[in-house]
């Protein structure tokens, strides 16, 4: 897994790419941490290049979107493939996390 | 000749790779989609972190197997085993999928995860031994 961010206005884009699986979740868990730690509320995961995730990163995104909740802040996911977006899918958390199209589309909905 | 492979390694997160590559190349072999394989992978992955979680109390580390091979329908078997405490995952119930997010967890959406890639799903305990059994058709099919 590799990690990316930068700062769009007031939002961070996250680009992850490779795998979230049980290994490297936690890694993914601390990086989304230390952002919101330094205030950083309005997050955007771009998944463009995300070829695979498992549970362990479904908890991740799922205990992030919690904890922004409780300080208006937002969590917005974009550009998923097939495989990962199956998984959101799936585990009905589609309809609980806000995905988009492209980073772009989900910047605009912020 | 009929792709079967094993491997047996400390039931370890440090070792999920090398099951993971030996999972990926088999259904690779198998002919599966990279769609299929990445929903095998998952599957297996679920199962596996269970095992490495739960399986064996602290201080006691064991190993685990998988095995891969290939039924009379040409359908990827992957077994495996474990010599933990008696777990049964198919006897859960299927989480709560439409729960407001401020309810909802993450605790046994891996076995449901296992259950929906995998065609089939059986468990059994055999002396000392659990044994999950994940059949993988071409395509998940449901």
């Amino acid at each position: 897994m590799e990690m990316q961010q930068r700062k769009e206005n007031s939002a961070t884009v996250v680009s992850v790419k490779g795998r979230i699986d049980a290994v490297s979740a936690p890694e993914f868990e601390k990086a989304l941490e230390d952002l919101i730690s330094r205030g950083e509320k309005l997050l955007v995961i771009d998944f463009g290049e995300l070829d695979y995730i498992s549970s362990a990163g479904l908890r991740t995104i799922l205990a992030t979107t919690k904890k922004l909740k409780g300080m208006e802040g937002k969590l917005f996911l974009a550009s998923l493939k097939e495989v990962v977006k199956e998984v959101f899918d799936i585990s009905g958390f589609s309809s609980i996390i806000p995905i988009h199209g492209s980073v772009e589309v989900a910047l605009a909905e912020l | 000749m009929k792709p079967t492979s094993l491997l047996t390694l400390p039931a370890k997160l440090e070792n999920l790779e090398r099951f993971m590559d030996l999972v990926s190349a088999f259904a690779s072999e198998m002919g599966f989609s990279g769609k299929r394989v990445q929903e095998v992978q998952l599957a297996v992955e679920e199962a596996l972190v269970n095992v490495i979680n739960y399986a064996y109390p602290e201080g006691t580390p064991d190993d685990v197997e998988v095995r891969c091979s290939a039924d009379e329908e040409g359908r990827g078997i992957i077994e495996i085993r474990d010599r933990g405490i008696p777990f049964d995952g198919t006897s859960l119930s299927d989480p709560e999928l439409d729960a407001p997010i401020s309810e909802r967890k993450v605790g046994g959406m891996g076995v449901y995860l296992i259950r929906k890639m995998a065609n089939e799903v059986r468990y059994r305990r055999e002396g000392d031994a659990n044994i999950l059994t994940l059949a993988f058709a071409g395509n998940r099919g449901k």
